[in-house]
């Protein structure tokens, strides 16, 4: 006789209960495809607001380089022709790091790395007392310092007179301002040795360090003029540009990072937008470029009138002829237009860098105010696709009944849910990816332009993407829990029930 | 008097072993006032290897009675005992063992699978029981044969008439070679001719494979097939006849027998 003998039901394998999940979600496509619908739109959001992220991120970054090294090519042409203050020399020493002109003035000084290194950290010590004295209240800096700026007030210090009084103000703040206590400090007499120090050794040491570069400066600069003749350092550059950036080289002028050729592209800009600027100061000469333009006299500036000629060979020959006839300057026609497009360039990149705060840094390109949208959007989607995975349990009540009684186990019909669901959150996640990235570049190409920038970028954009693709798919399993749970707690008489 | 529904029905010597048990076997749903009793101490054997027909008016626990005895509910009161095997102590594990090789259920609605092919739908138990596909799907082809519908093996069930979708349904149920049959009133949504084919097959089953079949149903048909009919009315077992005391009966009135 066959005996029945209860045992343990086989427990099915996780690659089992997939393929059974996927091939009942290949016949339930219009049910699984809204799952799948909002799954994508979540996905697609937040992808998007990873991948934009990041690309803003990274062309702000690049417009920033490219900005700086524009820049840096423009300030060397004034450095070789204009001698930098000694205020601005020791300023620059104390910044951290050292500009990148810095080796410059450690050529020009002559001094030892020793001595720029404490003029530097005096330096650093002026503007720490600068920002202090800065930040007092209007009242407590006029007792302090009377009518003296920082700087000022710090060689009054050096009479020993001053500095008493100075102490004596401090003392009677110091009750009163946390400010003026943090400067007098619970030490005052270790406070007042480090000011004393500063102010008669430190500070004049540096000041002595900042004019010896002062007189290198000139020293080179008239080394450079001796080559230059007549012409401008612009001009020369322009010129003669691999002779005029030897002779800077040899003045001590650090010019390491740029060609000849561009030296030379820079000036012949630089000149023609100079010469541009000049020209439009005429007034017969700005009538007649408002008339052909279509603006008001006021309107017309050097950067009106090169957008004008910009892309149109014709416009920019009309502008290079009035050029000549009315004010007697020679400006080609290609180098207007050179102008124009670097003109509008460097405007993208300053709206670009200008846009967000340089060096900020979020957290995979998320800015916190962003955060809570996100958030938002997939609450929202868990519940949508709680809903859709209950409308498909509360469908299939019979179908999952039936499986129970023919032996699934509460496990099985569980997992199954929990795995169409991440199934249907994979096939989301894909196409919501794709989605997001492809909004997110064209919404780049809108705000950014052609400064837009994804260099450097690759694997936080595919770890963003990657990273929405996963939660799409644990989204779509969270919500999929409750659901799920009804289903598997369900009984199999639910079966025997005729509708 | 469960003593004496034995006795009179019990069938002769070796066919005599009792394949499920019921003592006192009682159902109430809700508490209180509202308290209503589908089955009231319901005492009833059920031989290895018989046909029998449960038949009863709407209402009167014929239901519940079937689907304790499928181990789908349980009951308030009293034992069910597969095997002698007391269900209530199965843990839910060893109930999907015994739902999954024991006991094969055909539903009155079919119950296919609606996205699944017939080959498909067959060897879904099969999939649980944790039979490979290859082997699986040998035995289903085979039983689809035994059905009559081995041709079809590809259609949706959405394809098939209701009597092609009921015979897939019985193919399904058999696949794991169960003890027991428990049919829910299987040709109630059939017309005569295709229920025919329907009793004809589970008659078959019966005979051949000595599969004990247990069939809820008003079909009158049946009284002519089964070895027993065991009357519910009331919650209560009314009376359980033996087909040789009706036959004569309704062989007068019918003709069918």
């Amino acid at each position: 006789m066959k005996q029945i003998v209860a045992r343990d039901q086989v427990r099915l394998g996780l690659a089992r209960c997939a393929q059974l999940a996927w091939s009942g979600l290949g016949h339930r496509l219009f049910r699984s495809g809204v799952t799948v619908a909002i799954l994508t739109l979540a996905v697609a959001f937040l992808a998007h607001m990873l991948a934009f992220g990041v690309l803003e991120q990274t062309t702000t970054q690049s417009a920033y380089r490219e900005l700086s090294g524009e820049r840096a090519l423009g300030s060397v042409l004034t450095r070789a022709s204009v001698p930098d203050s000694e205020a601005i020399i020791l300023d620059a020493l104390g910044e951290q790091p050292l500009p990148r002109h810095g080796q410059e003035y450690r050529k020009w000084s002559g001094r030892t790395l020793a001595e720029l290194a404490s003029a530097s950290k005096a330096a650093r010590e002026q503007r720490a007392f600068s920002s202090y004295v800065q930040a007092l209240p209007p009242a407590s800096r006029a007792a302090i310092c009377g009518d003296s700026t920082a700087e000022e007030l710090l060689v009054e210090l050096r009479e020993p007179e001053r500095m008493r009084r100075f102490e004596a103000a401090l003392l009677e703040f110091s009750a009163r301002e946390p400010l003026a206590q943090e400067l007098h400090s619970d030490e005052p007499a270790r406070n007042q040795r480090e000011l004393g120090l500063l102010v008669n050794q430190a500070l004049p040491a540096a000041k002595q360090v900042a004019r010896s570069i002062a007189d290198g400066q000139r020293a080179a600069i008239s080394q450079v003029a001796q080559t230059l003749g007549e012409r401008s350092p612009s001009e020369a550059a322009r010129d003669t540009p691999s002779e005029f950036r030897a002779a800077l080289a040899a003045a001590g002028f650090d010019v390491d990072g740029w060609s000849s050729a561009a030296l030379k592209t820079f000036a012949e800009r630089q000149i023609a937008a100079l010469e541009l600027e000049k020209a439009l100061l005429k007034g017969n000469l700005r009538a007649e470029v408002a008339r052909a333009t279509d603006l008001s006299i006021g309107a017309v500036s050097s950067q009106s009138v090169l957008d004008y000629v910009r892309d149109d060979s014709e416009r920019a020959k009309w502008l290079s002829a009035l050029l000549e006839r009315a004010a007697a300057v020679e400006v080609a026609p290609r180098l207007l237009m050179d102008l124009a497009v670097v003109g509008s360039r460097q405007r993208a990149l300053s709206r670009a860098v200008g846009d967000s705060v340089p060096g900020e840094q979020y957290f995979l390109g998320i800015s916190p105010q962003s955060r809570w949208l996100v958030t938002l959007s997939f609450l929202v989607c868990a519940v949508g696709v709680a809903n859709a995975m209950l409308m498909s349990v509360t469908e299939r009540f019979t179908e999952i009944a039936t499986m129970k009684c023919l032996g699934a186990l509460d496990g099985f019909v569980m997992t199954m849910f929990l795995l169409e669901a991440v199934i249907e959150g994979g096939i989301g996640g894909a196409v919501g990816l794709g989605l997001g990235a492809l909004l997110a570049w064209l919404r780049g190409l809108v705000e950014y332009g052609s400064v837009l920038s994804a260099a450097g970028a690759a694997g936080h954009l595919l770890s963003g993407l990657g990273l929405s693709l996963v939660a799409g798919m644990v989204l779509a399993a969270l919500a999929a829990v409750g659901p799920s749970f009804v289903a598997a707690r369900l009984a199999p008489m639910e079966a025997m029930r005729v509708d | 008097m469960a003593s004496q529904t034995i006795s009179t029905s019990a069938r002769d010597t070796a066919e005599q072993a009792v394949i499920i048990r019921t003592v006192a076997l009682g159902k109430r749903y809700g508490a209180g006032e509202a308290t209503t009793h589908a089955l009231r101490g319901v005492d009833s054997v059920i031989f290895r290897g018989e046909f029998l027909s449960v038949m009863g008016p709407s209402g009167s626990g014929k239901s519940t009675y079937f689907n304790m005895i499928g181990g789908l509910d349980g009951p308030s009161e009293g034992r069910i005992l597969i095997d002698e095997v007391d269900v209530a102590e199965l843990s839910a594990v060893e109930l999907a063992f015994l739902r999954c090789r024991k006991i094969g259920y055909i539903f009155q609605s079919y119950n296919l699978i609606r996205y699944m092919t017939a080959l498909e739908n067959v060897t879904v138990p099969m999939a649980f029981a944790g039979v490979g596909p290859e082997e699986a799907r040998r035995r289903g082809m085979a039983l689809l044969e035994l059905v009559g519908l081995a041709e079809r093996w590809s259609h949706r069930p959405i394809e098939m008439s209701g009597g092609q979708q009921q015979r897939v349904a019985i193919a399904r149920s058999l696949c794991n070679e169960p003890s027991i049959l428990l049919a829910d009133e299987p040709t109630a949504n059939l017309d005569f001719k295709t229920g025919q084919d329907v009793l004809d097959i589970l008659v078959r089953i019966n005979r051949e494979r000595k599969v004990t079949i247990v069939c809820s149903t008003h079909d009158h048909r049946l009284l002519a097939i089964c070895d027993r009919i065991m009357w519910i009315r009331d919650g209560r077992v009314e009376r359980v006849e033996k087909r040789a005391d009706i036959s004569i009966k309704l062989g007068s009135i019918g003709g069918h027998a």
